[in-house]
């Protein structure tokens, strides 16, 4: 691995020595040059005189391809030539790179592309005005006869580089509304391209956070106290300091900050510190008695908050025959691949930090009022995230703040880079909230939903302040993807309970779509098992409003072969799901038995609307299935009677491996015109309830809790 | 495949600790002099007792998580190893010594406190697979040459009392249990066992 050392302007040079290696092919065996001095930099791209073309993305690439999808969308409307492409982060820069909808610079939600598509294909399609403007007035011809495609400028027997007018368009004013490319048109959007950065990535030389290798760099790691809220009353250094390598001990809010000349150093250190913690006020209880207080609250007292359409309660309440579901959800870690990582100098009254930033003006924020700057003096170089699921999003102090105390606290002595291990992770919290769900509902005797009532407890995956009122409405870190939302309900009735509780939530990959969705799919399920109908005509039946829905569930169904009976010893189960605007069904099929099961085929159907790339919908459609079904049979973080988080790493955390993926997956993509939307997400949530429809199919008993899978327990 | 069954092979070590005769060890972490057999008049009985004493290092997890009833190794408590290895796939592509090294390695890590190591680190044979084995039925299979790795008494003594592999047992590192008393105990009940003829337990 190179050392990646940083110049004054580093982040472009680190980004684009970096990155123009994903220009070329894996044939190409040598490093590239930098590239030449920009002629033409505008907000979202800048040209060489060479034609290469950077364009500036103002989103976290964490692995679901997401620069090359933006590189695309202005490659487009600019009619550059793929392989002339690079991607860089963009600064940390408000108002320039906000989230058109969010209104800070972040990215989630699966809409990077979804609220960059206007913006990004005017900065393109600007640019190729201001380029066709100037190449008209050097060759002396009408703009409209001046055309760009593939990297070349063209008027009638003319044809250059677009490189070549860089320089003059540059000098010329800036063109608002200019017309934009018919789709019909697109030669890079809707095709499969090779994504910008797999050379680096199949080479070993993508600059993660984690290899910043600045001069004089020191490792960083946090001791942090054993139980989540304790905080230090007392610490002894002097064994740690005695060890070769470990430079510097320093308090910082969340623990002990150890500094050494590299990880190891650091990492022995802490495992000589002696630190004493006050926890009164820590979280002691085990997730057991967490989940049992959930219950209690729920049985015991009124909701903090509800919302209701029609009067669900008096039709419960009369009918005999309410179908009812319980669901217990458990705190998920995140376990991105890239360790969580921070790297930061601070000098001369200027911070730089450098990361797989996803919350770009929050962190900027936080470290310059942490050190005392003014935003402007703070840095962020945005690199290449291995994975997030969410947790790389901020809320509240956090690794990066870590860093930030640590530099502040040896005023910047030298450039250090954080890390957290695989067990901090796992047991630093941040977690998917636990949740426990109800659902009951009266059918009529057309099988409709007279009746729905949804009560959930669980803390919401934003963070409420500290000492904020309670919430008069169910929180949408609680509620997005409920079932009144989606499926026709005559009346229904919404109910959340606030618990109090000292684990950190957070966000995590499809927000609460990966229980509510969960628990929709499987209920649904059971209903039209009590209507005695089909489980897809079921859905049909309920989505009447929804027609994007009822698409991919009829694709889904085509697809499977869902109206043909299966094979002997195979059993399936369907789920359908809106999130972030898209839609996806998917069918799980299995054989074996309840104890001892193979998935055999998972059929998946998607409609994100227009696709920027088939091949990146693919990807995180299989990324997702494999996702959903590593945390519904595996995982779960538990805590023992004390507090104390059990699970450590990837031997009693589980992911999903080789042998269990299913041994078929089939994503079909619903052609569509509609306005792109988001895949990162949406695919991770059908999955889980598919295969618990196909295993009750089976015969296995009605599933209360996840994971599936539990040490010791059948 | 995925298993979401319950682990039926704690059930096998409660059955191999019924084995064990009447007088308790001092420690529950001791083995039993074989002098302290000798109260049982008849050989063959006092060779099965014997055995019996034998078993609560032969089924106890630090040896059975190398013979295990498949090519995948366990760990701990005869749970999968992790990371997953299957040696029907993986045995010319990754050495066990890739990781198990010639010592225990501690680490930081908080959940994993060390690696275990010690020259030669290797899965048993196939014909060794003694989980989900009876006691009569390990101890035939360690007495057979065709599935002992061709191996007499004398030998079999050897291997238990000398090697340092079936050593490591009792030296596991970090937070793991090795097993109960000493090698050169347990070599003495093995000599003892063939001395008294060597016989297995009736189940």
């Amino acid at each position: 691995m190179s050392g990646l050392h940083l110049a004054r302007r580093g982040f472009l040079v680190m980004s684009s020595t970096g990155l123009l290696l994903g220009t070329r092919t894996l044939a190409a065996a040598t490093p590239a040059a930098p590239s030449r001095k920009a002629a033409f930099t505008q907000r979202f791209l800048e040209i060489a005189p060479d034609g290469t073309v950077t364009v500036f993305a103002k989103h976290l690439d964490m692995g679901q391809g997401i620069w090359s999808g933006l590189a695309a969308i202005v490659a487009e409307e600019l009619g550059a030539r793929w392989n002339q492409v690079r991607v860089v982060g963009a600064p940390a820069r408000m108002p320039d790179y906000a989230h058109t909808v969010f209104g800070s610079q972040t990215t989630g939600g699966s809409t990077s592309i979804a609220n960059s598509w206007d913006q990004l294909r005017a900065a393109g399609a600007t640019a190729r005005a201001m380029l066709a403007a100037a190449a008209a007035a050097r060759w002396q011809v009408p703009a409209a006869s001046v055309s760009i495609a593939d990297g070349m400028v063209t008027s009638g027997a003319r044809s250059a580089s677009l490189g070549r007018f860089a320089a003059a368009a540059a000098r010329l004013p800036v063109p608002g509304n200019v017309p934009l490319k018919d789709p019909a048109q697109f030669t890079i959007v809707g095709q499969r391209r090779p994504r910008l950065d797999l050379p680096d990535k199949v080479r070993g030389r993508t600059g993660y956070g984690l290899d910043t290798n600045w001069p004089g760099i020191k490792a960083l790691v946090v001791l942090h106290p054993p139980r989540f809220g304790a905080t230090l009353i007392d610490h002894d250094p002097t064994a740690a300091l005695a060890l070769p390598g470990v430079l510097a001990v320093e308090p910082i809010p969340t623990g002990l900050a150890v500094i050494g000349e590299t990880t190891w150093h650091a990492l022995r250190g802490r495992a000589a510190l002696v630190a004493t913690w006050d926890e009164t006020t820590a979280e002691t209880r085990s997730t057991a008695a967490i989940m049992a207080a959930f219950k209690a609250q729920m049985a015991g007292e009124p909701p903090t908050a509800e919302t209701r359409s029609g009067d669900a309660a008096t039709v419960l309440e009369a009918d005999g025959s309410v179908i009812e579901a319980q669901f217990e959800f458990p705190y998920l870690a995140h376990v991105p691949i890239e360790p969580l990582s921070v790297a930061g100098r601070l000098s001369g009254g200027r911070c730089v930090l450098r990361s797989g930033f996803q919350s770009q003006t929050s962190n900027q924020a936080n470290a310059a009022r942490i050190l005392g700057l003014p935003v402007e003096a703070v840095e962020l170089e945005t690199v290449p995230a291995g994975g997030s699921f969410g947790r790389r999003a901020d809320f509240g102090p956090d690794w990066f703040d870590e860093l930030v105390y640590a530099l502040k606290a040896t005023d910047g002595r030298w450039p250090l880079r954080l890390m957290w291990s695989r067990d901090d992770d796992i047991a630093g919290g941040h977690y998917r909230p636990m949740t426990l769900q109800r659902l009951r509902a009266v059918l009529d005797e057309d099988g409709a939903i007279a009746a729905f009532d949804q009560s959930i407890v669980g803390q919401p995956c934003f963070p409420l302040p500290a000492g904020a009122p309670k919430p008069k409405e169910p929180s949408i870190g609680v509620t997005i993807g409920h079932f009144a939302d989606q499926y026709a309900c005559q009346a229904s009735r919404l109910a959340w309970w606030y618990p109090e509780v000292g684990v950190a939530p957070h966000t995590y990959r499809a927000i609460s779509n990966n229980h509510n969705g969960i628990a929709k799919e499987i209920f649904v399920d059971r209903l039209a098992r009590a209507a005695g109908v089909d489980p897809v005509a079921y859905r049909l039946s309920l989505l009447g409003h929804e027609p994007r829905q009822q698409g991919v569930l009829r694709l889904v169904a085509e697809k499977a072969g869902w109206d043909r009976p299966l094979a002997p010893g195979l059993h399936r189960g369907v789920a359908v799901h809106r999130a972030d605007d898209s839609h996806v069904a998917q069918v799980v099929e299995i054989s074996g038995t309840p104890e001892h099961f193979r998935i055999e085929r998972v059929v998946c159907a998607i409609d994100c609307g227009l696709v920027i790339d088939p091949d990146t919908v693919l990807s995180q459609a299989e990324g997702c299935i494999g996702f959903g079904l590593s945390s519904a049979l595996y995982q779960e973080i538990t805590m023992d009677a004390s507090g104390l988080v059990e699970q450590s790493n990837f031997h009693d955390y589980r992911i999903l491996r080789m042998p269990q993926m299913p041994r078929r997956i089939e994503v079909h993509i619903m052609p569509s015109a509609a306005r792109p939307t988001g895949v990162g997400e949406p695919p991770s949530v059908p999955v889980a309830a598919a295969l618990v429809n196909a295993l009750e199919a089976m015969g296995a008993p009605p599933v209360t809790r996840f994971p599936l899978i539990r040490k010791g327990v059948a | 495949m995925i298993r979401a069954g319950a682990l039926l092979l704690p059930a096998l070590l409660i059955a191999g600790a019924a084995i064990a005769t009447n007088a308790p060890p001092e420690r529950a972490n001791d083995l039993r002099s074989p002098e302290s057999f000798a109260t049982i008049a008849d050989p063959t009985a006092r060779s099965r007792a014997l055995f019996g004493e034998m078993a609560r290092v032969i089924e106890h997890p630090r040896c059975l998580n190398c013979h295990p009833a498949t090519r995948e190794p366990l760990q701990r408590d005869l749970e999968p190893h992790m990371p997953p290895v299957d040696m029907t796939v993986q045995s010319r592509a990754m050495e066990c010594q890739t990781c198990h090294h010639d010592a225990n390695t501690p680490t930081y890590a908080g959940g994993v406190a060390s690696i275990p190591g010690a020259h030669g680190w290797k899965l048993a044979p196939a014909s060794m697979a003694w989980v989900g084995k009876s006691p009569r039925a390990i101890c035939e299979a360690l007495k057979d040459p065709a599935r002992n790795g061709k191996r007499d008494l004398a030998a079999i003594h050897e291997h238990m009392a000398q090697d340092h592999l079936v050593g490591w047992a009792w030296h596991p590192g970090g937070t793991l249990a090795p097993v109960p008393g000493t090698q050169a105990r347990f070599g003495a009940l093995v000599q003892a066992w063939i001395d008294s003829g060597a016989a297995c337990p009736l189940d």
